[in-house]
């Protein structure tokens, strides 16, 4: 009985090394060539330095500190910009979701902006605010803000109303079934829209600082650009790349928490 | 069969009015949605402590019927009375087991049966999964329960409040023949020890005669029979006497037997 048990997690361990192994070895194959090409010259290092270089070009940001502090800024940026979005959004679609009269006053209004492709608001955004700070935040806001809006409302309108009925039935009323029966019926469909609002949070983002940047990842590749330097920009990309990995990451052990109850997520 | 007295398990419940036998009494309901009627002129009386199994064909209003008792519709004409009073909103002292569980998936087995009660409510919670035998269950989601141990759960979040009146709505139907008996000897026992009121919708006549102290059969909107089932408890399905009751409720249920 135990030993059976021993080795059946000893072979899903296994298992799991040999998962790990066999989805990571096409990528490592890719830079192994990619950096055998580039030494050997049939790659131009004007076109792509080899792997070595963009790790170099790393490290030397990182020793200056530009690297640290651009990471930071734009990590800021993001978080800040997804905070104020998702969280009107989160509002407004719990608002709408739950009385009808906030929905006829506002949702066919909201739906309307939502055709506006927000990246097409920039000439806007910089007449506006300039190339500071607040152009950045709105329009990441902005981005995030309608698919955490939609799916938050979608949510809260598709929880069975068998259940809201029984709730009703054993005295559920108010704080209390918003609390057991709304919210983590809606949870779901919210945590789609948080995952979905984070690959265009990083999106939007690079659109802005790359287009209006005095600072952050954006501005760095932007700036190497000028100076022909391909391997800082080749690093700015691999560095966006990981934050949106990390970001993606978040998202996914926030489904593991709250939706635990989901046969997925069991065992 | 001796009348059955109401018990009271103490708890919040309000004593029972005695000037009056009827726990549940519907007076000339009527009940349409839109322009099709579903009761006509239904006239109902339910003593404190019965068990009532109400039969019908789908569709006929059996559901109708019931969650007009439950308060969560309101009759079209006529009057429902609960302890002699007229039903004002939601029936407060009655708790409705549905066909399908209606758990909760996000909460735990415990959670579920707790749901709504404040105070000590994981004692209660606990206590009435010992009596529906689910308290080792208590910790698992409800997604990884068996059809019929769901409807446990369901029957124990019913009890935890200590209704006066339940209303049940063919909660076995989705059950297999040996989890349905099972669950149904569970449901007669309880009914057995706590004394309170069941009101049970079904489509399946031998659970009526098996159960119930009373079958009622509606058909095109109003009573169309209404018998006393005197048989001694526990019952036993082999004996003629049984045959000849599900046989008579049968043929009123279907019609004469045509040649
Ligand atoms: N909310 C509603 N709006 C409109 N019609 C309804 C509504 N609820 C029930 N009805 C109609 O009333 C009739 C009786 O429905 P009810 O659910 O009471 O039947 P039932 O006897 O419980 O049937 P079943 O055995 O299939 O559950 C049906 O024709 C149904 O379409
Ligand atoms: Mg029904």
């Amino acid at each position: 009985m135990t030993s059976t048990a021993n080795r059946n997690s000893r072979n899903r361990s296994e298992n799991a090394i040999v998962h790990l192994l066999l989805s990571w070895s096409v990528p490592a194959v890719a830079i192994i060539s990619w950096q055998l090409l580039a030494v050997h010259g049939v790659i131009s290092s004007r076109i792509l330095p080899a792997p070595s270089v963009v790790f170099a070009a790393g490290e030397r940001l990182w020793h200056n500190g530009q690297l640290q502090s651009a990471i930071a800024i734009s990590s800021e940026r993001a978080g800040l910009g997804f905070l104020i979005g998702g969280g009107i959004g989160f509002l407004l679609g719990l608002l709408n979701g739950l009385s009808r009269i906030a929905e006829t006053l506002l949702d066919s209004s909201v739906q309307m902006l939502r055709n506006i492709p927000h990246l097409a608001l920039i000439p806007l955004v910089i007449l506006w605010f300039g190339i500071g700070e607040p152009a950045k935040l709105f329009l990441v806001t902005l981005g995030v803000f309608f698919p955490i809006y939609l799916n938050t409302f979608h949510g809260v309108r598709s929880i069975d109303p068998a259940l809201r009925e029984m709730a009703s039935v054993y005295g559920v009323k108010s704080w209390s079934l918003f609390w057991n029966v709304i919210l983590p019926g809606a949870m779901p469909s919210v945590l789609v829209g948080v995952r979905y609002a984070l690959g265009l949070m990083w999106l939007t983002l690079i659109v802005a600082e790359t287009i209006a940047g005095d600072s952050g990842i954006g501005y760095i590749t932007m700036n190497a650009r000028d100076f022909m330097q391909t391997d800082v920009v080749l690093l700015g990309i691999v560095v966006y790349a990981v934050l949106g990995k990390a970001a993606d990451a978040m998202a996914r052990l926030l489904e593991r928490v709250l939706l635990k109850w989901q046969p997925a997520y069991q065992s | 069969m001796a009348a059955r007295l109401p018990v009271l398990n103490g708890g919040s419940n309000p004593p029972i009015p005695r000037e009056q036998p009827n726990h549940v009494v519907l007076k000339s309901v009527n009940k349409s949605f839109g322009a099709s009627p579903v009761l006509s002129a239904v006239d109902f009386a339910i003593p404190y402590g019965q068990f009532v199994a109400l039969i019908g064909k789908s569709g006929c209003g059996k559901s109708t019927l019931l969650r007009l008792v439950a308060g969560l519709e309101t009759p079209s004409e006529g009057q429902i009375l609960i302890d002699g009073a007229p039903l004002q909103g939601q029936n407060s002292g009655a708790r409705v087991m549905f066909q399908d569980a209606r758990l909760l998936p996000w909460k735990r087995v415990r959670d579920n049966v707790g749901i709504g009660r404040q105070g000590n409510w994981r004692d209660e919670a606990d206590q009435a999964l010992t009596e529906v035998g689910l308290l080792d269950r208590a910790d698992d989601w409800p997604a990884v329960l068996s059809g019929g141990e769901r409807q446990r759960v369901g029957l124990a979040r019913a009890l935890v409040s200590k209704p006066r009146l339940l209303l049940l709505d063919e909660p076995m139907s989705a059950l297999d023949a040996l989890t349905r008996i099972e669950m149904q000897r569970l449901i007669e026992r309880l009914w057995h020890e706590h004394g309170f009121t069941v009101l049970l919708i079904t489509h399946d006549v031998e659970e009526a005669v098996a159960l119930a102290d009373r079958v009622a059969l509606l058909e095109r909107g109003k009573i169309a029979l209404d018998t006393k089932i005197e048989l001694a408890r526990p019952r036993q399905r082999t004996i003629a006497e049984f045959g000849q009751y599900e046989a008579k409720i049968l043929e009123q249920v279907l019609g004469p037997a045509e040649e």
